[in-house]
Formats: structure tokens, sequence, C-alpha cells
């Protein structure tokens, strides 16, 4: 697929841009490293400014122990990844687009992990989810690449959303956004009631991201974007958000039950389904991908127990699995980009002339399979020592690892080895393996893997150990036992049936693409659009009176029931009416019923005014003459508009039926009972105290303006005025619009 | 159909029209009237040019594209808030000068605001009025 797009050649000054990803990747690793002993020795550097100050909201950052740990895997792999998509996309025509969302995606990776407020942290998770929608969608002349990034950004995005809703609840329980400041609130939680909220909020926040079940399915369906994005976003880095979030939050929610809870059975559920599901895949990417979910599920799984053990053993296992996952990634997509075949059945025997590629894989799978002395052996011995100080758990989290181990020895098999040996080449390459840039970057992942498992016990383990004391423990558990026989016993036991299980099934697959749960989620999109399409058939008629209508009518029984008219009614008081009310009422009333029974059109506009005349002199009889002025001129404008569109009008008669009528009737009145009242109970209320005090007093004060109705316009009110005048503005467009959009179909007739 | 008493009333009414708006609008802070009342007014003189000499004529005598005309009354209102961010208050907090000038008083945003207001009605009415008049007289 890789070998479908055009390709073009570059300018000295182009392919010098094309390294800046690169250089600025390099240049991050190098800034982490400078400050990682400040970080080890002195414990975290903050760096914050002001942000939304009213709300409390700061960016603050703050690199601790785990923050440096992936300050450090986002940037050294985003440095081998930026090499590798050179060899593989260096000459796709898009290449500057890929770039942007590429380092667009790396500081928003950094800034997730090194936020120190839940807010920022919030902006940067979505920014994160948008990015990799366009790494995904990144050829999106393929119906399957558009598919795959619109789920993977409705399935993030939702859980963003679900996310965003949790650390509000919990910044509010706790008093403070801020990460460090914020203490553990279990407690507070569990007394405020919200605790099951909480939890599963930012529990859906990390499980979309990370893809556990049941949002497993966007993971394996991103494999439709380049392998540089699998190996970055889809492996290493935006997967483990979620995994991220759970360390973080452990020290804040970690003595929850609910917390706890939720995280073991999401966890056992997805080691468990996609380590088996990952046997039903022969595409080499879609089988690295569902291992990837299936080792996601292990870290949940482990962060579950919530001990100090355990959290050392989440880091430990994501660190190796991030350099041997995204290694395997970049293998399967120079296969691909040499070969432009994925499938593990038929591709073979390439270790001949792919010798760097089939080094990596083989050192990487072997990391993934757990020998000693790789990264992935001494997490493994880490996630057994956590596993049998699990408590009353230990059985069962023991088991689920087991199994899941085992099966995923079948995987290193398949996406690693099979590849490149067994029978001779099975493609004819004109060029082999000698792109550097596609062999360089996952040797050095996977040799960064084998150095990282034998310096584990030497200056590895600081940083290990200070991002363990940042996801603390809460339940600070028994001793992290010696590794008893029985634990080594399953390490390789697992190894060894793992490894038979794979000779044994050898090439056999049943191929199972449309997974249950893609088809759910192709039903709930199709349902959506249908649902979204009659709501819109069923309110959106097309009619401007069954629109106002509508409002009206919402209008009265919200006054009526809500907190409008009864809520003032208490107190009104009743006065005796003065002559002169009474007369400007009779006007305003003797014009409307006028204007309603009229036979001519003309008299029943004039009848109309009538009715504004009548409010003016209420008006000017109470001293607001200037309202009364404005009222009289628009009451002369709307006559003048009146007489321009007079002749376009059809001759006055009876437009609707017996019953239309009466039920306008009945919503005319009582809308015109529900506004009376709610004014003449605003008016007389002496349960509150009228706004218009405070005007009076302020107005020459505060404004320099003896006319308060106009300094409240124009001064304290003038927000309010900006909008209604932006209103009118777009309505008189609108007027325009209507009329002149009108003309050309006339003009035909 | 233009009616001579009309057309010559007009000439006279126009510009008094006119400038009453404008009194009302300058004076709409201390007494009745202001942005609102005023390019109400202003905009019942084009309409009585326009009856009388017809539409192509008021549009003359406006020049400006009415629709400029409601837009640029936004973009004062809008444009009066900002200096008071400089001075690190909210959007739209009302700015005075210190001293008074002969005549108009003491000067300040809100009046900007209340020109906006004035151009934005003034803008609004007449783009309504033309677009149905010239309606009319394309059907005649």
């Amino acid at each position: 697929m890789a070998a479908g797009h055009a390709h073009v050649e570059r300018g000295p000054l182009a392919r010098a841009a094309s390294l800046l990803p690169a250089i600025l990747a390099a240049l991050l690793t190098a800034w982490f490293a400078s400050i990682a002993p400040t970080v080890l020795r002195d414990g975290p550097v903050d760096f914050s400014w002001q942000w939304v100050a009213p709300l409390g909201i700061e960016a603050g950052f703050r690199i601790d122990g785990l923050g440096l740990l992936f300050g450090l895997l986002v940037s050294g792999i985003g440095l081998a990844v930026a090499i590798y998509t050179l060899g593989y996309l260096g000459s796709h025509p898009d290449l500057g687009r890929f770039h942007v969302a590429f380092v667009m995606f790396m500081l928003s990776m950094l800034g997730v992990v090194l936020a120190d407020d839940v807010i920022l942290l919030f902006v940067f998770w979505e920014l994160t989810s948008f990015s990799s929608f366009l790494l995904i969608g990144f050829e999106h002349d393929r119906p399957a690449a558009r598919r795959a990034a619109l789920q993977a950004l409705l399935v993030t995005g939702g859980g963003g959303l679900a996310l965003f809703a949790g650390l509000l609840l919990l910044g509010n329980v706790a008093g403070t956004y801020s990460i460090s400041e914020m203490g553990n609130v279990a407690g507070a939680l569990a007394a405020s009631g919200l605790a099951l909220p909480v939890v599963l909020l930012v529990g859906a926040g990390a499980m979309t991201k990370s893809a556990l079940v049941p949002f497993h399915f966007w993971l394996p369906n991103a494999m439709e974007a380049p392998a540089p994005v699998s190996s970055y976003l889809h492996s290493a880095t935006m997967v483990k958000a979620g995994i991220y979030l759970i360390a973080r939050m452990n020290p804040h929610l970690g003595g929850l039950a609910e917390w706890s809870v939720l995280l073991m059975i999401a966890g056992s559920a997805t080691a468990l389904f996609a380590a088996a599901g990952a046997l039903r895949q022969t595409d080499l990417k879609r089988i690295l991908a569902w291992s990837t979910v299936s080792s996601l599920g292990l870290m949940a799984l482990l962060l579950s127990i919530g001990t100090e053990a355990s959290g050392r053993a989440a880091i430990l296992f994501l660190v190796a699995h991030a350099f041997y996952k995204a290694a395997l990634f970049q293998v399967a997509g120079a296969i691909d980009h040499e070969l432009g075949a994925r499938d593990y059945r038929t591709v073979s025997g390439l270790a001949r002339p792919m010798p760097i590629l089939a080094a990596a894989a083989v050192v990487a799978a072997a990391s993934l399979i757990g020998l000693p002395p790789l990264a992935g052996a001494v997490a493994k011995d880490a996630v057994y020592a956590a596993t049998f100080g699990a408590g009353s758990f230990v059985m069962v989290i023991t088991g689920v690892v087991v199994v899941t181990s085992t099966l995923l020895v079948v995987v290193a098999f398949r996406a690693a080895f099979l590849p490149f040996f067994g029978r001779s080449p099975s493609h004819q390459l004109e060029h082999p393996g000698t792109v550097w840039a596609l062999n360089a970057p996952p040797l050095a992942l996977a040799l960064s893997g084998a150095l990282a498992g034998i310096f584990a016990t030497g200056w590895i383990d600081p940083f290990i150990s200070a991002a363990a004391t940042s996801i603390g423990g809460a339940i600070s558990s028994a001793d992290p036992s010696p590794l008893p026989a029985g634990k080594a016993w399953l390490g390789y036991g697992s190894i060894v049936i793992g490894s038979a299980l794979a000779l044994l099934l050898g090439r056999k697959t049943r191929d199972a693409r449309d997974a249950a749960a893609d088809r759910f989620w192709d039903a709930g999109i199709a349902g959506t659009l249908r649902s979204a399409t009659w709501l819109t058939d069923t309110i959106q008629s097309g009619y401007l009176r069954l629109y106002l209508s509508i409002i009206i009518a919402f209008t009265v029984v919200l006054l009526a029931i809500g907190a409008g008219v009864p809520a003032i009614a208490e107190g009104a008081r009743w006065s005796r009416p003065l002559l002169a009310d009474v007369s400007a009422l009779g006007l305003a009333v003797g014009g409307a019923l006028l204007a309603l029974f009229a036979r001519s059109r003309l008299v029943a506009v004039i009848a109309l005014s009538a009715v504004g005349v009548g409010a003016s002199l209420f008006y000017m009889l109470h001293g607001a003459p200037d309202v009364a002025m404005t009222q009289i001129l628009v009451d002369i404008l709307t006559v003048i508009f009146f007489m321009l569109a007079f002749q376009r009008l059809p001759q006055l008669g009876e437009f609707s039926g017996r019953f239309a009528r009466y039920r306008d009737a009945v919503l005319a009145t009582s809308f015109g009972l529900i506004i009376g009242l709610l004014t003449y109970f605003g008016m007389t209320s002496t349960t509150r105290s009228p706004i218009s005090t405070f005007f009076a007093e302020n107005s020459v004060a505060e404004a320099h303006g003896r006319n308060i109705v106009n300094v409240i316009l124009v001064d304290f009110r003038a927000l309010d005025t900006l909008g209604e005048i932006s209103v009118l503005g777009a309505a008189g467009l609108g007027v325009y619009a209507l009329l002149k959009l009108r003309r050309p179909s006339k003009e035909r007739t | 159909v233009t009616s001579l008493i009309l057309t010559t009333a007009t000439r006279l009414l126009l510009p008094i029209l006119l400038m009453f708006s404008l009194f009302l609008l300058l004076r709409g802070h201390n007494e009745p009237g202001g942005g609102f009342t005023g390019g109400l007014v202003a905009a019942s003189g084009f309409a009585l040019y326009a009856l009388a000499r017809g539409v192509g004529a008021a549009r003359r005598l406006v020049r400006a594209d009415t629709r400029i005309i409601t837009v640029a009354g936004l973009a004062t209102a809008l444009t009066s808030g900002i200096p008071a961010l400089f001075t690190g208050r909210p959007f739209l907090t009302g700015l005075w000068s210190p001293a008074g000038f002969p005549g108009a008083g003491k000067v300040g945003t809100p009046l900007m605001f209340d020109v906006g207001v004035y151009l934005l009605v003034i803008g609004i009415t007449l783009t309504i009025l033309f677009t149905l008049a010239e309606e009319q007289q394309w059907k005649s």
C-alpha cells in the first residue's frame, strides 16, 4: 500500500526541511536527558504560567519521575520514528503534511505527560486524539483509512469528553485542578457520593485511549495508518496515555475499590480477549495491534493491584513494550514497504535479503517473549513479583498473566520469526534491504530494549524507581518477595508452551477481520444518522409559523410552571389604575381587536399601529420618553415596510381551517396573558428589590449620564446591546438574502 | 408616481430629520434620545426620500452600500470596547475624557458605541427598505 503513491524528488531545501522533526526530537531527547539528573536527585521540576486565573486553572507543567520517563520515551522513540519516516515516506508527495501532524502529536503527547493541571492535561489529551485522526487518515483517498480515522477520533474524543467531566468533578471535590496538590481524594470522593461517577468517567477516558475492552476495536483498525504512525502512536506512546493517566491517578484514586475493580475487570478482559484475537489475524500489523491491545490490558491489570511492586512492574513492562513493539511495527512496515505484502502466511525467508531487519526482529521478539537478559524478561520477573503480592486476587491475576503471556509468544513467532525463516524467499526483491532509514531505527530500538534489560539494575534503575515513586502505592503492600522457584517456572513454562503452540499452529489461521465490536460500531453510526435524519424531518418543517408556534408554546409552559410567573407572584400588589392608563389601554386593546377582525389589510395595519401608539402612551405616562419615541418610530417604519410589501401579499382571506384558528387563538391569548402577568408581578413585587435602583444611583457617578435608559444600553449592559445589534445585523442581512434569492426564480414566470 | 407636495416637503424635511437624528444621538446620554432612536429618525428621513423620489435616487443620496453601513456600525460598536482592554479593565468598560468639551460635555467610548448602534440601525432599516422597494419596482 505504501507503493501506491506517486514518488517525488525533492530539492535540497525540502530535503533539509524534512529533517526538522528528527532534529526537534533529538533536541527534546537531549533536553530531557540533561534535566534527568536534577529530577532524579532533587525531585520534580515545575514550570508554570498564569492561564485562566479566575477559574484557578494554570498552565502548570511538572517533570517528576513518571513525567521524565515518559518524556524520554516520547522524544527518544520519536527520534527513531522520525528517521524511519524518511525511509518509509521519503518520496511521498505529502511528506510535509505528515510532518506537521507528527510534530503536533509529539508536542501534545509531551504536554499530556508533563501537565500538572487536569484542564491542561485534557487539552493536550484531545490534541493527541486530533493529531492521531490526521495521521490515521493520512492516505485520505482510501475509504478504509477515512473510516478508521473517524472511528479513532470518535472513540477517543468521546472518551476525552467523559474524562473532562470526570476531571472537573475530581477538581471540584479536591478543591484544586493541580495534580500535585490534589492529594488522595478517595475519602472525599466516597463522602461526596461521587466516587462511582468519577471512576467511570475518568476510567472511560483511559479505556478509550488505551483501547481497553469494550473500546478496543479502533486500535486494530488504526493500522490503516502508515507504519511510522502505528509504531509511534499506536504502540509506543499515544495508546499508553490511558495507562499513563491510570498511573497518574493512582495516588489520588488508588484507594477506591471501584477504581481497582474497574481496572481489574477491564484489564483482564482486554488482556485475554485481545491475545486470543491476535491469533485470528493474518496481517502482520493487525497481529501486532491486537497484541498491543492485550499488553495494554496487562498494564491496566497490574496498576489495578495498586502496590509499590505493581507500579514498578507496570513501568518496567511499559518501557520494555514500547521498545520491542515499536521495533516490531517498524519491521512489519519495512516488509510492507519492500514487498507490498504483510500477510504472515505468505511472507517467508527474508532473513537472507534483509539481515539487519531480521536481527532487529529477533531481538525485539525475544524481549517480547521474555528471554533474559532483555528488558522483557526483567519486566516479566517484576510482573510475577507484583501479581504474587496481589492479595485476594492472586490466583486470578496471575492466571490471566500466564495465559496472556503464553498466547503472546505465538504472536512473537508469527510477527517476527516466520517472515524471516522457513521456506526460501517468498518474494523477489529488487534492492533488498538497502534503505538504511528503514533498517537502523528498528535495530536501534530493539538494541535499546536489550541495553535496558542488561542495565536494569544499574543506571536504568533510578529512572524506574523515580517513576514508580510518582505512581506511589495507595495500599502499601507487603514485601516484593524474592522470586521463588514457582514464579520462574511460570515464566519459563509459558515460554515453552507458547513456543510449542506456535510451532504446532504454524501458519494456520482463521481470518476474522470483521470483529463483532466493529459491526456494532457500524450499526451505531448508521442508527445515529438515521435518527438524526428522522429528527430533522420531524422538527424542521420549513414553516416559520410552525417554528414560532413551538417557541411560543414552550415559553408559555416554561413561564407558567417553571421559575417564571409563580416565583415572583408572591408579594405582588394590586393597585387602582389611573384614568390615563385606562384610556391608553383602551386604545391598544381596541386597535388589537380591530386588527383581528379587519376585512382589509390596510385597516389591519393601521389598527396595529394604534396598538403601538397605545403602548407608547404608557411609556410617556410612566417616565420613559426614550422608549415611547422608539416605539413610535418603529411603528412608523413598520407601516412603511408594510406599504412596500403590500402588493406582493395575497388577497386577505381565510388561510387556515377552524381548528388552526382556535389553536392559534389559544396560543396567542395565553402568551399575552402570561407575559402580562409576568410584567405586572415583576413591577409590583415587594419581595425583591428592583434593579433599577442600582442604575438610578450609579448612572451619573459611574457612567457620566443622566439618561438611565441610554446608560444601561451603552454602558452597564453594553455587552447585551452588542449581542442584540449583532442579531439585528444578521436579521437585516437575512431579509436581504431572502428577497434577493427569490428573484431569479420569479423572473422565469 | 411622484407627488409634488411630497417631493417639495422632503427637500426640507430630510435635512431637518438628519440634523434631529444627530441631535438625538449626541444628547442621548443625558436626555431622551440615543443611537437607536437617532438611527430610526435618520432612516425615516431616507425612507421619506425614497417614497418621494424613488429608491434609485435614495440609494444615490446615501452613496454607501447600506450593508456596508450595517457592518461598519457593528465594527464601530465592537471597536469601542477594545480601549478598555489596554487599561486592564474588562471589555466594553466605559472610558471617559477627563475634561469636558465645549458643547458636547464629556466624551467617552460609550458615545462611540452609540455611534455604532446609530449606524447599524440606519444600515439595517435602509437595507430592508430599499430591498423591499426594489422588489416592488421590479414587479410593476
